[in-house]
C-alpha cells in the first residue's frame, strides 16, 4: 500500500470530554489509528458509546480533539471531506434546492444552480426540488443529506448512522446510491448498527469499543478470509490433526463439524487432506464471515456488548 | 458571489419565510401608531391647558416634549422588540445543529455572523422610519406647524443608537444558547435589570455626589460623581434612550449625563463592545455542549 493510496489516515487520535474544572470526564476516544484507502468504503462498527460518532467528529473537526493527528495527504479538509451528520439538519423552512444552492455557493461552486438541480434529480427528488425540507420524510432527508455532502465532490464521505430509521426499501436505495458514488472512486467511511448493510457495502471494517480501535477486518480480494465448514460422517482425531496446519478454527462438541477461516485458494488442499487422513466428508461449505460473526465474536462471547 | 452575500441571502430568504416576521412588522406599526396618538392626545392637552398664550415657540416647545416623550416611549418598546429578535436570529440554525453544519463548510465565522447583523440593522432602520411615518401622519392631522427636518433627523438619533446597540447585544445573546425559550428569557431578564440598575444608578450617583459637595444640585451633579458611580452609569447602554431630550434641549429633572457628541462615542464604544463580544462568543460554536451545560457541569450540578 502506498503512500499516495491513503487518502485519510488518523494516529492516536483522542478526546475526553470535559477538563480540570469538571467532574467525571468522559474518554471518548483513545489513541484510535486508521486507514481509508482510495475508493474504499470502511464501515464503523461498534456498540452504542463506543466513540463512533466522536471519531467522525473529530475528523470533520465539528468537536476539537484532545491528542493525535490527522492527515489528509496535503489535501484541505473542508474540500475534500464530506459529512452526513447522524441526524441530519437543513434549513427546513426553505425548499430542498434551496438547501443545497446554498452550501453549494458557499463552496464556490461555478455553477452552483446547475449542480444543485442535477443532484436533486440524480437523488431522486425531482418532484419535490421546490417543497420545503420539514415536509420531507426521513428517507428524503438522508437523500438530500447526502446530496448535500457530495455536492463538492469530496474525496472521502463521512457518514454517521446513514440507515438508521430506514425502512428496508429505504436501505436498499441507499445502499445503489453509496455503490455509485463509490463508482465514481469516493471514499466513505461510516458508522453503522445495520450489520448485513455493512456486510453489502464495505471493503473492510473497523472495530471500536471503548474509544479504541480493537480490530480491522480487511476485505479487499487479497485479504479476504473464507470460513470453511466441513461436516465428516464420523468424528476423526486424525482429520482434526491433519488439519491443524492451518491455523485457528474450531471442532463441534460432536466433532463432526470442523470450521477453519482460510482463503479461498487453500479449500481444495484442505478438502484434499481430510479425505487422506481417513476422513468421510459429507459436506463442504463456503462462507464470507459475517459482520455479525465478528461483532459477536469480539463484543458478545466476552460479555462486553 | 462573496461569502457574506451568500449568508445575507440565506438570512433574509428565512426571514421572509418566518410567518413571525409579519406579525412583527403589524405590531410593529400598530404599537407606534399607538403611542403617537398618546403622545398626540397629551400634546392637545398642553396646548389647550389652561391660560397659556399660544405663539409658534411654545407650539415648538411643546412638539419637542411630546416628539421627546414618543421617542421615550417607542425607543423602550422597540429596543425590547429588537432586544427580543436578535436574541432570536441564531435560534433556529443553532437549534437544529445546523450552525455546526455550516462551519464544517469553508466559511469565515465572521462573515456568518456580520451578515446576520446587518440584516438587523436594516430591520431597525425599517422599525424606526415606520415610528417616523407613524408621527408624522398623526401629527399632520393636527394642522400645527411641524419641527423642522433637522430636529425631526436629531430626535431619531438617539432611538436608533440605542435600538443598535440594543441589537448587538441581542445577537451576542443568540449565541449564549441554542434554544429560543432560553435566550429569550436572557433577553427579557437582562432588559429588566438594566433598567432598573440604570435609574438605581442615576439616583444613587446624584445624591453621592451632592453629599460629597453640597454646593451641587439636580441640574450639575454630573461635574461631581464618584467614579464608581460613573462606571455604573455609563456601563449602562439604557442611558443612551435620554439622549434624545439632550440633543433637542428639552428640560427634564436632572443634569444631562452626556452631550450629542459624547452620545454617539458611547452608543458606538456599546455597539462595537456587544459585537466583539458575540463574535468572540460564537468562535466557540463547535462546540457540542453549550456553555450553559458546560457552566452548571463546572459547578457539579451536571
Amino acid at each position: 500500500m502506498s503512500s499516495t493510496d491513503i487518502l485519510l489516515s488518523g494516529r492516536n487520535l483522542s478526546k475526553t470530554y470535559g477538563n480540570m474544572f469538571t467532574k467525571g470526564n468522559i474518554r471518548a476516544l483513545d489513541k484510535a489509528s486508521f486507514e481509508i484507502l482510495q475508493g474504499e468504503i470502511c464501515g464503523l462498527v461498534g456498540p452504542n458509546g463506543a466513540g463512533k460518532s466522536t471519531m467522525l467528529k473529530l475528523i470533520m473537526g465539528i468537536e476539537p480533539k484532545t491528542e493525535g493527528t490527522i492527515d489528509m495527504n496535503g489535501m484541505d479538509p473542508r474540500k475534500a471531506l464530506g459529512y452526513v451528520p447522524e441526524r441530519p439538519t437543513f434549513l427546513e423552512d426553505l425548499s430542498a434546492y434551496y438547501n443545497l444552492l446554498y452550501i453549494a455557493r458557499l463552496n464556490d461552486l461555478p455553477d452552483a444552480e446547475g449542480t444543485s438541480r442535477r443532484l436533486i434529480d440524480e437523488f431522486g427528488l425531482k418532484s419535490r426540488g421546490d417543497d420545503i425540507v420539514s415536509t420531507f420524510s426521513k428517507g428524503m432527508k438522508q437523500r438530500l443529506a447526502i446530496a448535500r455532502a457530495v455536492i463538492h465532490e469530496p474525496k472521502v464521505l463521512l457518514m454517521d448512522e446513514p440507515f438508521s430509521g430506514l425502512d428496508p426499501g429505504m436501505m436498499i436505495e441507499l445502499r445503489t446510491l453509496l455503490k455509485g458514488l463509490k463508482a465514481k472512486g469516493m471514499a466513505m467511511l461510516l458508522s453503522s448498527h445495520e450489520l448485513n448493510e455493512i456486510d453489502q457495502l464495505c471493503d473492510s471494517i473497523l472495530f471500536i469499543r471503548s474509544g479504541q480501535i480493537i480490530r480491522k477486518d480487511g476485505r479487499g480480494e487479497v485479504e479476504k478470509r473464507h470460513l470453511l465448514q466441513l461436516t465428516l460422517a464420523t468424528p476423526s482425531e486424525q482429520v482434526v490433526a491433519a488439519l491443524s496446519r492451518w491455523d485457528g478454527g474450531t471442532v463441534s462438541d460432536d466433532g463432526l463439524l470442523i470450521s477453519k477461516m482460510v482463503s479461498k485458494e487453500d479449500v481444495p488442499d484442505i478438502v484434499a487432506e481430510a479425505v487422506r487422513a481417513g476422513g468421510r466428508v459429507m459436506d463442504c461449505h463456503i462462507a464470507q464471515r459475517k459482520a455479525e460473526d465478528l461483532y459477536a465474536e469480539i463484543y458478545l462471547k466476552e460479555g462486553k456488548a | 458571489m462573496s461569502e457574506f452575500m451568500v449568508h445575507l441571502r440565506k438570512d433574509v430568504k428565512l426571514l421572509t419565510s418566518d410567518s413571525w416576521f409579519i406579525v412583527l412588522l403589524v405590531a410593529l406599526t400598530a404599537v407606534s401608531f399607538f403611542i403617537a396618538l398618546a403622545s398626540c392626545a397629551a400634546y392637545v392637552q398642553n396646548i389647550t391647558w389652561g391660560d397659556l398664550v399660544v405663539t409658534r415657540a411654545s407650539l415648538e416647545a411643546l412638539q419637542r416634549s411630546a416628539l421627546v416623550s414618543y421617542w421615550s416611549s417607542i425607543g423602550n418598546i422597540l429596543m425590547v422588540i429588537f432586544l427580543a429578535t436578535s436574541s432570536m436570529a441564531m435560534s433556529v440554525e443553532k437549534d437544529s445543529g445546523m450552525s455546526k453544519y455550516i462551519l464544517t463548510q469553508r466559511v469565515s465565522k465572521i462573515r456568518f455572523y456580520l451578515s446576520k447583523l446587518l440584516l438587523l440593522i436594516a430591520l431597525v432602520l425599517f422599525g424606526l422610519i415606520v415610528a417616523l411615518i407613524a408621527y408624522l401622519i398623526v401629527f399632520s392631522f393636527m394642522d400645527v406647524p411641524m419641527l423642522d427636518l433637522g430636529s425631526l433627523m436629531l430626535s431619531m438619533l438617539f432611538p436608533l443608537l440605542s435600538m443598535l446597540v440594543f441589537t448587538a447585544m441581542g445577537l451576542m445573546i443568540a449565541t449564549l444558547a441554542n434554544k429560543k425559550g432560553a435566550v429569550i428569557a436572557i433577553a427579557v431578564v437582562l432588559f429588566i435589570a438594566l433598567t432598573a440598575i440604570s435609574q438605581l444608578s442615576i439616583n444613587l450617583g446624584a445624591v453621592a455626589a451632592m453629599r460629597d459637595d453640597p454646593t451641587l444640585t439636580n441640574y450639575n451633579f454630573t461635574s461631581g460623581l464618584p467614579l464608581e458611580y460613573q462606571l455604573l452609569i455609563y456601563s449602562n447602554p439604557v442611558i443612551l434612550i435620554q439622549g434624545t431630550s439632550y440633543a433637542l434641549n428639552v428640560d427634564n429633572s436632572y443634569a444631562p449625563l452626556f452631550d450629542t457628541g459624547q452620545g454617539v462615542i458611547l452608543a458606538v464604544l456599546y455597539f462595537v463592545v456587544f459585537t466583539a463580544l458575540g463574535l468572540l462568543s460564537f468562535s466557540r460554536e463547535r462546540l457540542d455542549v453549550p456553555w450553559s451545560t458546560r457552566l452548571l457541569s463546572a459547578v457539579g450540578r451536571k
